[in-house]
């Protein structure tokens, strides 16, 4: 079991109070799967990513617990959990494009990073110039200054360098959002060909693009309004989904390969609950088409198939 | 990393040190005073109000020589004793004119060298005046009416004129320092003028010593000839003249006791007299300051209606002089007297026709001026036009940035206008005004280049001075015409001051002046100057027993005695 | 590189030729007329001396021959390091009044910029981290960088120099004392320095610090910071880049804050009777000395390019982005 994430709670603060943005997730991810991690904007899917690897200043841990490869994961304690960062846990960020330093060239930055992690660069250079072969970078990159590269370099470089210790659990963050249609795929595949090598264990692949993650994912999970709604093999998810507002939302695609944007589900009428207050029970009741009185009380993540889990009464 | 700013700084300062260490001169020894100086503070007198740039020339001839270069280094054949109004021995040891006023006999003081021993001779006087055969020297014009100068003998120079202008003659003697010919001869016609003149080699009590950007230092020389001849002897074994960069920093450097003379203008000198700050002037009450030269307003008369002299009387009477001297300078300077004639003239001021023709301030009186005159205002906007119903609007100009004089300028302005005039201040550039002087290109402006002299002949002939050229210089700014005060000047010239035409002649050029109003005499400017005591004592003063030389470092005021006011100086007794 | 630099080269000489030709013309379209000033200071009395001494000057100044010619003459004489003969100093020459000048001007210039530079970015650095430090530095930064120069000095003057006596009120070094190699006169030389410099540092430094603690707070928010935390980098690694990047625009600042500084200084020079080129300027402005205006202004053109053209040089060095752009990139 890689990573097994309990009754996990994170809010945000804010001036007005904290909005529960992650509202109690529990689920597993085991070793050599890659988990597709969809729902709306304001769904808790990356408040759920970070808190696997950074909270950031205005997050604060409530509730629950980590844990990874059967050792706890300090989430909330960011200096303790500096220690698990890139070699347990890492990060293929959505701004791929800009995150390496731009005044740096790119191998002294590795080496600089390594360094400071306690990671001689000098040795692990050969594995990572293999990993640039391995994704068709030239190895004179790391001679390069960031902006000497194209932007598919640039996400190669970081899926390799963020993948370079070998972590169990790799987090990619809307990874292909910002590419074309080609590279997207050629990335995709990427991720899966490092899984099969074991450069890293687990994978969580955030996206909003239901198609992508089909192609490559084990499982999906969906989010929606800071809660866990579904979690079931990808076919599963894709063909016979059992939550209502999965179901909405596969149904609400024109067909497959064709990613939704970004906004509110035209087939959903209403909008999700905020999340300052959100009211007890289901939240997804005021848009459910099938809810009924006993959504008042909050279903529980439970599993209804092997592998398949459900937060709805009527999926029980 | 951390070091380099440190290192940088270090390596500037390395440089600036070597590029000042070329610049100021011979010497590095180190000084033995109590602050580490090389010049002890009990025999040196620090100085400022005459330099406002860096020296750059110690040449005689030319202006624009550092402080002290004529006076301190070069000195004069004679100086001119303000309080007793006549000529002192100093260099020379007499001056004769001959009966007939043709020729002029000089004899030289036996044993005056200079500061490279070689002695000063009837010949080097003889070098300096025909110097002025040069067009480009300043005094060129001398030999309008010099006919020859001869020197008879190694202390004897004999002058013949073709005009005896006594009284120019006397101002030229007192005014031109003798320069060395065995020095200059050297030089070509071009470098008389163009000359830097380094290390100036003169007669004076000082020699040179250093300069830097910011000042001029001189050292005492020994064997001064004045000290035999005349028992005199400089007190202070250096002096320093500190570059202006502003009045403000001269207050601050006075009032820190690091400068002992200052003559610069500090407004509100008079608190300063009143606080603790040990500051001293000549007279403890107002007007503090002795008078150095007479403001003028000058009325353009080639212009009209300035071409009138009706309209320049009423201008003259709607001017509250009071308001200039108490509101502008707070009582520092002292209203003038009608004639202009400045206060060491008093004698020569005829009372009487001050009375009869004299101004004084009365709005309501130069409205009736220049209603008998014929200005009325016919359009009805409070303003009068002139005689032709044209309305009439001039500009009176004064430098931007002269504070005094632009305040001043805006009360005659005011006080034209309650008078009816319109007349309105404005403050061109220095430079650009100028110009507008020089070519007659103004309605109304101030000047003030009247200073103290041997004479009213000066002041004359700065008021009446012909013929009008397309470019007036130093002299007439009016561009007044009137042939018959002209020729008065040049008689005035040409009278010996015993003589009883002298005083007469002037009376009838104060009658003049007072009738044809040429230019309108206001105030008198002081010979700003202030000093503390912490180092030296004894100052001019107008107190009991204390010396009554100018106080003043200004170019041309050392021949007008002030060299004598260093050898008065004594030294507060060290610790 | 090297066409990068030819180009560079090729840009200065030509701001280099345009600053020399605005130079010579502007105070040519000035009112006035240098060889009246010279007839007006030597009082010319004698009206058969005015026609010899206008040409006689003409011919001093150079001013006897066509415009053209002038022209052609400035620059020959400027490329021998002639800049001709000072109307209200003369008979000096220009290029030795402001020579005599420059060392002051540049020991107040240089240090104030380079070290307000330096700790400006550094104590604004050091703000954006700590809490107390950004409350006080923020507020006197803002203070500091809105107050003139002239204000600044007249206060530092009155205070330190006049009313505490703790420092000397004007002049180069102390006017008891001659240019020397001793420690005395150093010290007098520092004394002297050091209130004008501290007046240019503070005003300049105020600017320096607030602009790095607003731009190292926008690099610490920067993708790659973020990205560096996530992979566990020491906050040590992340703002050494913060700082690094962020003082790329501080750098552009520098170059743009050049002008003023020079302006501050020739106020600040003033104000504390300081004997650089500030007061020369001022009075050749006042006595429509065009010629060594000329030269002064020349002096600070070049100080500006060459200042400039250093920047320009440093910042290839430090920002690897232009430089891909004069190769054109390997992508």
């Amino acid at each position: 079991m890689s990573l097994r994430v309990d009754n996990l709670k994170v809010y945000y603060r804010t001036l007005r109070g904290d909005v529960k943005a992650l509202d109690g997730a529990t689920f597993t991810v085991a070793d050599g799967e890659i988990m597709g991690l969809a729902g709306e904007s304001g769904s808790g899917k990356s408040t759920l990513s970070k808190s696997l690897i950074r909270l950031d200043t205005r997050m604060r841990l409530v509730e629950g617990g980590v844990e990874l490869d059967g050792k706890p994961l300090p989430i909330g304690d960011q200096d303790a959990m500096n220690a698990f960062r890139f070699k347990e846990v890492s990060l293929i960020p959505q701004y791929a494009m800009s995150a390496l330093n731009p005044t740096r060239k790119i191998g002294k930055m590795i080496s600089e990073l390594l360094g400071a992690r306690g990671v001689k660069y000098s040795e692990i250079k050969p594995e990572l110039e293999r990993r640039l072969d391995l994704v068709g970078l030239k190895r004179e990159v790391l001679n390069n200054y960031p902006i000497e590269l194209s932007g598919g370099m640039k996400q190669r470089m970081v899926l390799v360098l963020s993948t370079l210790l070998n972590p169990s659990l790799l987090i990619a963050d809307e990874v292909t959002s910002a590419l074309d249609v080609s590279t997207q795929r050629a990335v995709a595949e990427t991720l899966v060909e490092f899984r099969d090598r074991e450069f890293v264990k687990s994978m969580i692949v955030v996206t909003h693009d239901i198609s992508l993650v089909y192609q490559i994912a084990d499982t999906i999970m969906v989010m929606y309004a800071g809660k866990l709604a579904e979690k079931a093999p990808a076919d599963v998810v894709v063909n016979a989904p059992r939550h209502p507002y999965t179901q909405l939302l596969i149904s609400s695609l024109p067909e497959v390969g064709v990613r939704y944007a970004d906004r509110k589900l035209a087939g959903i009428p209403g909008s999700p609950p905020g999340l300052l207050n959100p009211p007890a029970g289901c939240r997804f009741r005021d848009r459910c088409p099938l809810a009924f009185a006993r959504c008042v009380e909050e279903p529980p993540f439970v599993e209804v198939d092997k592998n398949h889990h459900v937060a709805c009464w009527k999926a029980q | 990393m951390r070091t380099r700013p440190r290192y940088i700084a270090a390596l500037f300062t390395a440089v600036l040190l070597a590029t000042t260490a070329c610049e100021g001169g011979d010497s590095g020894s180190s000084g033995n005073s109590s602050n580490g100086g090389q010049y002890p503070r009990n025999e040196t007198l620090y100085t400022s109000g005459s330099a406002w740039g860096p020296p750059t020339t110690w040449n005689p001839i030319v202006p624009g020589y550092a402080t002290g270069t004529v006076g301190l280094v070069y000195e004069p054949l004679f100086i001119f004793n303000p309080e007793k109004l006549e000529l002192e021995p100093w260099l020379a040891e007499k001056g004769e004119w001959s009966a007939d006023n043709k020729t002029y006999t000089v004899t030289l003081r036996d044993g005056v060298k200079w500061s490279d021993d070689k002695p000063l001779t009837a010949d080097d006087v003889k070098y300096t005046v025909e110097l002025g055969k040069i067009k480009a020297v300043p005094y060129s014009n001398l030999w309008n009416w010099l006919a020859s100068v001869e020197a008879t003998d190694q202390r004897t120079v004999k002058f013949t004129f073709s005009d005896p202008r006594v009284q120019e003659w006397e101002n030229w003697l007192y005014e031109n320092a003798i320069v060395p010919k065995h020095i200059w001869e050297s030089r070509s016609e071009a470098d008389i003028t163009t000359h830097k003149n380094e290390k100036p080699v003169g007669s004076g009590p000082y020699v040179y010593q250093a300069h830097a950007q910011d000042r001029m230092v001189w050292k005492k020389k020994d064997g001064w000839w004045a000290e035999k001849a005349l028992n005199l002897k400089v007190a202070p074994t250096y002096v320093v003249d500190i570059v202006n960069s502003s009045n403000e920093v001269a207050l601050g450097l006075l009032t820190s006791g690091r400068l002992d003379l200052s003559n610069n203008f500090l407004p509100g000198v008079a608190n300063l007299l009143k606080g603790d700050f040990k500051v001293k002037t000549y007279y403890a009450e107002p007007p503090y300051m002795l008078s150095a030269n007479t403001a003028m307003l000058i009325p353009n008369t080639t212009k009209a209606p300035m071409n009138d002299v009706a309209f320049r009387k009423a201008l003259a009477e709607s001017i509250e002089v009071k308001k200039i001297v108490e509101g502008v300078y707070g009582n520092i300077v002292k209203a003038s007297n009608p004639t202009g004639l400045l206060p060491v003239y008093d004698q020569y001021v005829d009372q009487a026709t001050v009375s009869s023709s004299g101004f004084t301030f009365d709005t309501n009186k130069a409205k009736a001026t220049l209603a008998a005159a014929g200005y009325k205002d016919t359009n009805g906007d409070g303003k009068v036009e002139d005689k032709a119903g044209k309305p009439i609007s001039l500009k009176l100009i004064v430098p931007s940035g002269w504070t005094d004089w632009m305040e001043a300028a805006r009360v005659i302005a005011e006080g034209a206008q309650a008078a009816g005039l319109n007349i309105v201040a404005e403050f061109p550039d220095a430079a650009a005004l100028d110009d507008a002087r020089t070519a007659g290109k103004f309605d109304l402006l101030l000047n003030n280049w009247t200073g103290v002299s041997n004479t009213p002949w000066t002041y004359y002939n700065y008021l009446f001075q012909m013929p009008v050229q397309a470019q007036q210089f130093s002299a007439n700014f009016s561009r007044y015409q009137n042939q018959a005060a002209w020729e008065l000047v040049q008689k005035l010239s040409r009278t010996p001051s015993s003589d009883p035409a002298y005083k007469t002649t002037i009376a009838e050029l104060q009658k003049i002046q007072l009738t044809e109003m040429p230019a309108i005499p206001l105030w008198y400017n002081g010979m700003w100057a202030q000093y503390t005591e912490s180092a030296w004592t004894n100052w001019p003063s107008e107190a009991a027993g204390a010396p009554k030389d100018f106080p003043s470092t200004w170019n041309n005021m050392w021949e007008l005695g002030s060299i004598k006011m260093l050898t008065q100086l004594k030294p507060v007794s060290s610790k | 590189m090297r066409r990068y630099f030819a180009r560079k080269v090729a840009i200065y000489l030509l701001t280099f030729f345009v600053a020399v030709t605005l130079n010579w013309l502007i105070p040519r379209f000035m009112p006035g007329d240098p060889v009246l000033r010279m007839l007006t200071r030597t009082s010319v009395s004698n009206p058969d001396a005015i026609a010899p001494m206008r040409e006689y000057y003409n011919n001093v100044f150079g001013l006897d021959v066509p415009l053209w010619r002038q022209y052609l003459n400035y620059w020959a004489e400027l490329l021998q390091g002639n800049m001709g003969i000072s109307v209200w100093l003369f008979p000096a020459p220009v290029t030795e009044v402001i020579l005599d000048a420059v060392p002051y001007t540049l020991a107040l210039l240089i240090p104030s910029i380079l070290l307000s530079w330096y700790a400006g970015n550094k104590v604004g650095a050091l703000a954006a981290r700590r809490k107390w430090l950004d409350n006080t530095v923020l507020p006197l930064g803002y203070a500091l960088t809105a107050t003139p120069y002239m204000w600044i000095a007249i206060v530092l003057a009155w205070s330190l120099a006049i009313i505490a006596g703790v420092f000397p009120v004007a002049g180069g070094y102390s006017f008891d004392l001659q240019p020397s190699w001793s420690l005395v006169f150093f010290n007098s030389l520092i004394q002297h320095w050091f209130l004008p410099f501290l007046s240019l540092f503070l005003v300049a430094f105020g600017g320096w610090a607030i602009g790095m603690r607003n731009m190292i707070i926008y690099e610490l928010e920067a993708d790659y910071a973020n990205y560096l935390e996530a992979l566990g980098a020491p906050r040590r690694l992340i703002r050494r880049y913060a700082f690094r990047n962020a003082l790329l625009p501080q750098l552009t600042g520098l170059a743009l804050q050049l002008g003023v500084l020079v302006a501050g200084a020739l106020v600040t020079e003033i104000v504390f009777g300081y004997p650089g080129l500030g007061r020369l300027i001022l009075m050749a402005i006042q006595n429509q000395d065009f010629f060594l205006l000329q030269g002064a202004f020349l002096f600070i053109v070049i100080g500006v390019l060459i200042a400039n053209f250093v920047i320009d040089i440093v910042y290839v060095l430090v920002d690897p982005r232009t430089r891909t752009g004069m190769t054109g990139g390997a992508a």
